[in-house]
C-alpha cells in the first residue's frame, strides 16, 4: 500500500466542510427537536396543572357555595331523622360553561360511620362516592368547639362533613363543618 | 298593770320587723292604678256634606220593630272573620233568639238598648248564660234601625252636635279638646284640651263651641289629623297662622302649647268624619318636617298616599297615624331613665255614613278601632266604646318563651309564647297566655301578619294575637287562652288524692260532686265553705278565670298523633297562681285540664280571703322528659311552696300522677358514709329549681336519666340580715326521671362544706360521650359549685366517668353577711383550650329593690387543677382582674397592655354594676364571644319629684342590656351615643359607657337566642312587651377540618 496514497488520502481535507457542516446542522436539528419536545412537555405540564388548579378551585367552590347557602340543603331531614339517613347529593349552585362546576355530597357527621354514598361498599375502589363516607368518628351533636366563644349551657352545635367532587371527577375535597343550634 | 301593758306593747314594736316580709320582686309593681286624666281631642267633620239630611231623627227605640233584612230577635257579635286573607272586625250572627238569653242583665239590656258590651257564652244546651269573653252585642232589630232610611231624616252635623254635646256634658275623669276643619287647608284647634272635671265653665264652653259648628267646605283630613299632632307636640303650626281664625287657639308665636303634662298621661284623637279626603294633598305631608325633624310621606309603606282622585284627596290619613303612634311626640317628657319615656298619640276613628277602608287603615295603624255607624243611636254608641276603652287602660308585664320548633329539632319555631300577669286588688292577680308569630328576621307578628311590636318593644295597643276574637294589645284580660277559659264552661281539674294515679279518675276529681274531696282536705269548717272555695277556683262565674303567670313559663310540647313521628299537635303546659298546673291545646286554645297537688288543697282558700297578699302556688317553670314513648312533666312551685311533681303526660287528655319529691328526700341518705343518715340538715327549700335532663353514670357500665336539681330557696334569705347559716337548701343533686329516687349525684351540706342554699344548676357533657360529667352551681352566699364525674385513674381502661363525683368551692365572692352578692342563677359555660370560662351575675332575685350591694359579674377560668386534691383553696376576686374602668379600651397604652397582661396570667375577670342597686337576676349567655346579659336597677325614691303623678305607679326601676367580649368584658357594640375618648385622647368607638343600653322597664328576662334557618335572633322580655336584640354576627356554618383527596 502506498503510504503516500493513505497519507494523501487521509490529510485530504476535501469535503469535510461539507460533512462538518452536515454534522452540526445535525446537532442543530436534534436539539431544536429536543427543544419543541421539552416545551411541548412543559406547555403540557403547565395545561394540566391549571386544568388541575381550575378543577381544585371549582371543587372548592363548591364547598363554599355548600357551607354558605346551607339553608338549600339543611332541611328538616338533616334535623329530625337518624343521623345515618340524613344526607343529600346536589350540584353546586355555581356554574362553568358547561354546567355546574361540582357535585356536592353533604352527610350528617357520626361516630360509626355507615356507607351511604359508596355504590360498592365491599368493594376498595376510590371514589367520590367512598371518599364522602370517610368521615373523621365524631359524635354528630356535641359542644361548641374550644375558644369559639359560644355557651354549652343553652347551645349545642352539629357537625356535617361536605364533599365536593369537580365535574370531571378528578378533584375530590372535603370539608368538616359546625353550626351552633339551640339545645334541644 | 300599765307598766306590762307599755312592756308588751315595747316587745310587739320590737318584734315586728323581725316577722318575716315577702320581699318578693313582685315588690316593684307598686300600687298599680294611676290616677292621671287622658287627654282626647275630638276631630269634628265640618265639611260641606255633613249638611246633608239623611240621619233618622229618633234615636232607637225598643218598643218600635224596624224594618229591614235581619230577623228582629236574633243577636249579632262583633268578632274577627277572615275578609280576603285578613282578619277584620265583622258583625256576625251569634243567637237565633235574644230570649235564649239566660242572662238577665244582658238580655235586658239587648232588649232596651238593642246593643250591648256583655260577657255571655252558650251553654250545652243551647242558651246563653252570664259569664265567658266580653263581646259588642247587637240586636237584628238594632242593625234595621242602624241602616234603616226614610221618616222624619236630621242633618248629619245636627246628630253629630247632638251626640257630642250630650257626651261632653256626662263624661268625668277626662281632659277634652275639639278640633275643626278649615276650608281646605287643614283645621284647627278651637278648644285646647283640658280637664271638664270640676270646671263646669270651660265644660260649657266646650258645649257651646260645639253648638256654634256649621257645615261647609272640603275634608282635609290628613292635613288635619297632621295638625292635631303638632299640637300635642307643642309645635310650630303649619296650616294656621297665617290665616288668622278667631276661634283658633294657637297663640301670635305660631307654636302650639302642648297639653301633655305627665309622662304618663295617654293621648287620644277621636277623628269623625262623613266622607273621603278632599283637598288633602298638601306638600307638607309628602316632604315637610314634621314633630321629629322626619317627614311623612308613606310612613306605613303601604305603597298608598298622595294624590289618587282628581279632587285632590289622597292617602297620607294612615300614615300620619302611623307616626303619631309609633313616635315619642314630646321626648321632652319622660326621658330615658324613667318609665313612661315614649308619648304616642292613638287614633280613634269613626265613619259617620261612610265606610271606609282608609278609615279602618287609620285605626289599625294609630292603635285604635275604627267604628262604622249611621244612626244617632249608632254614633253615640261609638263614642261611648271608645271613652270606656280608653278608661280601662292597664299595665301587663311578660317574659318570652320560644319553643323549639316541632318539625325540626333544633331551629326556634314560628310562634312566640308569652305570659302575662297584672297585679290586682286583693292579692289574686290575673294572668294569660298569649301566641304571637316571628318571622325568620325575628320580627314578632301578630295574627294578620302585622307587626305586633312598637320600636320599643311594647306590644301594640291593638295587636291581635292568636285565638283572639278582638284586638287584644298588650291587655292581660282580653284575649289569648285566659279568654277562650272563660268561654269554658266544663272545665276538667283534677286533683291527686292517693287512691287511683289516673287524674281522670273520679276520685280524683276537683269538683263539689267528688265525695272524697272531703272539707278537712281544704281545711275548711263545713261543706258549704269547701264547695264555695271549688266553685271560685273552677271560675264559673268568675270575671277572670286564669291566674297570674310570674315565674313559670309556657312550656309547649309536640306530639304525633298521625304516627308518622313528626308532631302534629302541640300542647302548652303552663302554672299559675290560681293554684293550678294548666294543660291547653294549641291548635284552638282550649283547656285540656288543670291540676292541683294535694299540698296546696288546703291553701287554695287564700285565693278568696280578702287580704292584699299576692299568694303563690304553681310559680315555677314546667319541664318534660321524653324517652321516646313516654312524656313527663315536672314541675315546682316556687314561693308556693316545697315539692316538685312529676306527671305522665304520654297522653295529654289523660294525665297520669307519677310521683312527688319533697322536702326531705335526701334526710333518709347515708351520703358521707358514717352510718347515719344524713337527716334534716340536708332538707331541700322552696322548689325554686327550674330542673335539666341528663344522662349521667351510676357506674362503670350503667347510667341513668336524670333531672339534675339544686336544693332551693330558704326563707332565711328574705331577712335583710339572714342568720349565719341557712338551714335548707343547700344541695345539688340529681333524681331517677321514671320513679323519683335519688340517682348518683348528691352534694350537701353533711358531705360537703355548704352553707348556703342553691337555686339553680346547669350540667354538660364535656367529653361527649354523652353522659354529663360536669355540674355547676352557685349559692346565695356568693360561691360558685363545681363538680366533676371524672375517672381518676389514667391507667385503668374506663373512659370518661363511672357515676363517682367529686366536688369543690371554686370561688367565693367574699360578700358579708347583709352585703351578699347572691347568685341566683346558675353559670353559663364557654369551652377554652384546657379550661372551662364560666360566667354568672350577682343580685338579689327575691328583693330587687334593694340598694345596699354592688353587684358584679363575674368570668372565671375554671382549669380543674388538683381536681381530686382537698387542699384546694377557693379563689377570691383577688386572683381575677377587676375591669370596671374598661382600661383595656379606655385606658392609656400602658394600661391597656398591663390588662391584656393580666387577663392572660390571672383567673378571669369582673367589673361592678354602678348604677345605684344594679343587679343581675336572670341567666347569662355567651353566644358567638359575646357575653349577654340584662340588669335591673329600681327606680330611685329620690328621683321621682313628689308632684308627679306618675311616680304613683311604683316606679318599674330600668332594663339594660350588656354585650361585652367573654374575654375582657370590653364592649362590643357602640351602645352609647356620647364620644368617649381613652386617656391617650383617642376617640374609642367602644368604649365604658358602650357596655349597656337601657332596654324598657321593670325586670327584664335573661337574654334567649332563637336559632332560626338564616340566623340568629336575641330576644328580651320587659314590661309590657319584647325586644329583639340584633347579635353581633349572624351564626353561620363553620369549619374545622378540610382534606383532599
Amino acid at each position: 500500500m502506498d503510504i503516500f496514497l493513505i497519507k494523501k488520502t487521509v490529510n485530504n481535507e476535501n469535503g469535510m466542510v461539507m460533512i462538518f457542516s452536515l454534522m452540526v446542522l445535525m446537532i442543530l436539528t436534534i436539539s431544536g427537536v429536543a427543544a419543541i419536545n421539552i416545551s411541548n412537555n412543559e406547555t403540557s405540564i403547565v395545561r394540566n396543572e391549571q386544568l388541575s388548579s381550575t378543577e381544585f378551585y371549582q371543587t372548592e367552590s363548591g364547598i363554599n357555595d355548600a357551607r354558605l347557602n346551607f339553608v338549600n340543603w339543611l332541611t328538616n331531614t338533616f334535623l329530625t331523622v337518624s343521623e345515618t339517613t340524613a344526607s343529600a347529593e346536589f350540584d353546586s349552585l355555581s356554574t362553568g360553561p358547561n354546567g355546574p362546576v361540582a357535585t356536592i355530597r353533604v352527610r350528617c357527621i357520626e361516630p360509626t360511620m355507615t356507607p351511604v354514598f359508596d355504590a360498592n361498599p365491599n368493594t376498595p375502589v376510590i371514589d367520590a362516592g367512598s371518599v364522602a363516607d370517610q368521615m373523621p368518628a365524631m359524635p354528630h351533636i356535641g359542644n361548641a368547639p374550644l375558644g369559639s366563644g359560644n355557651s354549652v349551657k343553652f347551645l349545642e352545635i352539629r357537625r356535617y362533613s361536605i364533599t365536593s367532587t369537580s365535574t370531571a371527577g378528578n378533584t375530590i375535597i372535603q370539608a368538616g363543618v359546625w353550626k351552633v343550634f339551640n339545645k334541644y | 298593770m300599765k307598766k306590762y301593758f307599755f312592756i308588751l306593747t315595747l316587745i310587739i314594736m320590737v318584734m315586728a320587723p323581725t316577722i318575716l316580709l315577702h320581699a318578693d320582686d313582685t315588690a316593684i309593681y307598686g300600687s298599680g292604678s294611676i290616677s292621671v286624666e287622658p287627654n282626647i281631642l275630638i276631630i269634628f267633620d265640618t265639611s260641606g256634606s255633613m249638611s246633608i239630611e239623611d240621619v233618622p231623627s229618633a234615636y232607637y227605640d225598643s218598643a218600635t220593630t224596624y224594618s229591614g233584612s235581619y230577623p228582629s230577635d236574633a243577636v249579632y257579635h262583633q268578632t274577627w272573620v277572615r275578609v280576603y286573607g285578613r282578619w277584620r272586625y265583622r258583625w256576625v250572627l251569634y243567637a237565633d233568639d235574644v230570649n235564649d238569653f239566660t242572662c238577665i242583665a244582658v238580655k235586658d239590656a239587648l232588649k232596651t238598648a238593642g246593643q250591648t258590651q256583655g260577657a255571655v257564652y252558650e251553654t250545652n244546651s243551647g242558651d246563653y248564660a252570664c259569664g265567658g269573653s266580653n263581646r259588642p252585642l247587637q240586636m237584628g232589630n238594632y242593625r234595621n234601625y242602624e241602616a234603616s232610611v226614610g221618616g222624619s231624616m236630621n242633618s248629619r252635623i245636627d246628630v253629630a252636635k247632638t251626640v257630642i254635646k250630650s257626651l261632653l256634658e256626662d263624661t268625668q275623669d277626662v281632659k277634652f279638646g275639639l278640633m275643626r276643619f278649615n276650608s281646605n287647608q287643614g283645621g284647627r284647634v278651637i278648644k285646647a284640651v283640658q280637664s271638664v272635671t270640676g270646671d263646669e265653665a270651660y265644660r260649657s264652653e266646650l258645649v257651646a263651641r260645639v253648638g256654634g259648628l256649621t257645615a261647609s267646605g272640603s275634608t282635609p283630613l290628613a292635613e288635619t289629623l297632621a295638625e292635631a299632632g303638632l299640637y300635642f307636640a307643642g309645635k310650630q303650626s303649619w296650616f294656621n297662622g297665617t290665616t288668622s281664625y278667631s276661634d283658633d287657639v294657637l297663640t301670635a308665636s305660631n307654636t302650639y302649647a302642648t297639653p301633655m303634662d305627665y309622662r304618663c298621661q295617654k293621648n287620644y284623637i277621636i277623628l269623625m268624619t262623613d266622607g273621603e279626603p278632599t283637598s288633602d294633598n298638601d306638600w307638607k305631608l309628602k316632604s315637610g318636617t314634621y314633630i321629629n325633624g322626619d317627614t311623612i310621606g308613606d310612613y306605613d309603606n303601604d305603597g298608598n298616599s298622595g294624590d289618587s282622585t282628581s279632587d285632590s284627596s289622597s292617602d297620607y290619613l294612615d300614615d300620619v297615624a302611623q307616626y303619631l303612634y309609633t313616635n315619642d311626640c314630646n321626648p321632652e317628657l319622660g326621658t330615658g331613665d324613667l318609665t313612661f319615656e315614649t308619648q304616642n298619640i292613638i287614633t280613634y276613628t269613626i265613619g259617620f255614613q261612610t265606610d271606609q277602608q282608609l278609615l279602618e287603615d287609620t285605626a289599625q295603624n294609630g292603635g285604635g278601632t275604627y267604628y262604622n255607624v249611621s244612626s244617632i243611636s249608632g254614633l253615640s254608641n261609638a263614642f261611648k266604646t271608645i271613652l270606656s276603652q280608653i278608661k280601662e287602660v292597664n299595665a301587663s308585664y311578660v317574659a318570652p318563651v320560644i319553643p323549639v320548633s316541632d318539625m325540626n329539632q333544633a331551629y326556634s319555631g314560628d310562634f312566640l309564647y308569652l305570659g302575662f300577669f297584672m297585679p290586682a286588688d286583693g292579692g289574686r292577680w290575673l294572668g294569660n297566655v298569649k301566641k304571637y308569630g316571628i318571622n325568620a328576621d325575628g320580627d314578632i307578628l301578630d295574627a294578620n301578619g302585622i307587626e305586633a311590636t312598637n320600636t320599643n318593644g311594647t306590644i301594640k295597643d291593638n295587636a291581635l294575637s292568636y285565638w283572639s276574637n278582638g284586638a287584644d294589645g298588650p291587655d292581660v284580660t282580653k284575649g289569648g287562652l285566659g279568654e277562650l277559659l272563660l268561654d269554658n264552661t266544663n272545665r276538667k281539674l283534677y286533683t291527686y288524692l292517693g287512691s287511683n294515679t289516673a287524674l281522670t279518675d273520679t276520685t280524683n276529681l276537683f269538683s263539689t260532686s267528688n265525695s272524697d274531696l272531703t272539707y278537712t282536705e281544704l281545711d275548711v269548717a263545713n261543706n258549704t265553705e269547701k264547695d264555695n272555695v271549688i266553685t271560685d277556683i273552677i271560675g264559673l262565674t268568675s270575671d277572670w278565670k286564669m291566674g297570674d303567670i310570674i315565674h313559670s313559663q309556657p312550656l309547649v310540647v309536640g306530639y304525633d298523633t298521625t304516627g308518622d313521628d313528626l308532631p302534629d299537635e302541640s300542647y302548652i303546659f303552663v302554672g299559675t297562681n290560681g293554684g293550678l298546673m294548666h294543660a291547653f291545646k294549641d291548635s284552638d286554645g282550649s283547656e285540656v285540664w288543670g291540676f292541683i297537688p294535694r299540698e296546696h288543697l288546703s291553701r287554695l282558700k287564700l285565693l278568696s280571703d280578702n287580704t292584699q297578699s299576692h299568694d303563690y302556688y304553681m310559680d315555677a317553670p314546667p319541664v318534660f322528659y321524653d324517652d321516646g314513648t313516654n312524656k313527663t312533666l315536672f314541675f315546682g312551685e316556687r314561693r308556693g311552696g316545697h315539692n316538685y311533681q312529676a306527671l305522665d303526660i304520654t297522653n295529654p287528655a289523660a294525665p297520669v300522677y307519677k310521683y312527688t319529691i319533697s322536702q326531705d328526700i335526701l334526710a333518709s341518705v347515708d351520703s358521707d358514709i358514717d352510718g347515719n343518715v344524713d337527716g334534716a340538715g340536708v332538707n331541700l327549700g322552696q322548689s325554686w329549681t327550674s330542673p335539666t335532663v341528663h344522662k349521667i353514670k351510676t357506674g362503670i357500665n350503667s347510667y341513668e336519666e336524670v333531672f339534675l336539681m339544686a336544693g332551693g330557696y330558704d326563707e332565711n334569705q328574705d331577712l335583710d340580715i339572714p342568720v349565719d347559716h341557712d338551714t335548707k337548701g343547700k344541695a345539688v343533686f340529681a333524681i331517677d326521671v321514671t320513679d323519683g329516687s335519688l340517682s348518683a349525684l348528691n352534694f350537701n351540706s353533711v358531705n360537703s362544706s355548704m352553707t348556703h342554699c342553691i337555686t339553680d344548676v346547669m350540667g354538660y357533657d364535656f367529653n361527649e360521650d354523652g353522659y354529663t360529667d360536669r355540674v355547676y352551681a352557685g349559692d346565695l352566699y356568693g360561691n360558685i359549685w363545681a363538680f366533676e364525674d371524672e375517672d381518676a385513674d389514667a391507667n385503668d381502661s374506663i373512659i370518661g366517668g363511672d357515676g363517682t363525683w367529686s366536688g369543690r368551692k371554686l370561688f367565693s365572692n367574699g360578700g358579708l353577711i347583709s352585703t351578699q352578692r347572691k347568685i341566683f342563677y346558675s353559670p353559663d359555660v364557654v369551652l377554652e383550650v384546657g379550661e372551662d370560662m364560666i360566667f354568672f351575675g350577682t343580685g338579689d332575685r327575691a328583693d330587687p329593690e334593694e340598694t345596699s350591694v354592688v353587684n358584679r359579674i363575674y368570668a372565671i377560668r375554671n382549669n380543674w387543677e388538683d381536681s381530686t386534691s382537698t387542699s384546694f383553696t377557693p379563689l377570691t376576686e383577688a386572683d381575677l382582674v377587676d375591669v370596671t374602668d374598661n382600661l383595656i379600651q379606655v385606658g392609656t397604652d400602658v394600661q391597656k397592655q398591663a390588662v391584656k397582661t393580666a387577663l392572660d396570667t390571672k383567673r378571669g375577670w369582673f367589673f361592678e354594676l354602678e348604677n345605684p342597686g344594679e343587679k343581675i337576676i336572670s341567666s347569662v349567655l355567651v353566644i358567638n364571644e359575646g357575653l349577654y346579659f340584662t340588669t335591673y336597677e329600681p327606680e330611685s325614691a329620690d328621683a321621682i319629684d313628689p308632684a308627679d303623678p306618675c311616680g304613683e305607679a311604683g316606679g318599674l326601676g330600668i332594663a339594660r342590656l350588656y354585650t361585652v367580649n367573654y374575654k375582657t368584658g370590653g364592649a362590643m357594640q357602640d351602645y352609647d351615643d356620647s364620644i368617649e375618648k381613652d386617656a391617650e385622647g383617642n376617640i374609642v368607638t367602644h368604649g365604658k359607657k358602650d357596655r349597656s343600653m337601657i332596654i324598657g322597664t321593670s325586670i327584664p328576662s335573661g337574654v334567649v337566642a332563637a336559632v332560626t334557618p338564616t340566623g340568629v335572633n336575641l330576644f328580651v322580655g320587659i314590661g309590657g312587651g319584647i325586644i329583639k336584640v340584633p347579635p353581633i354576627k349572624n351564626l353561620n356554618m363553620n369549619r374545622f377540618y378540610w382534606r383532599q383527596r
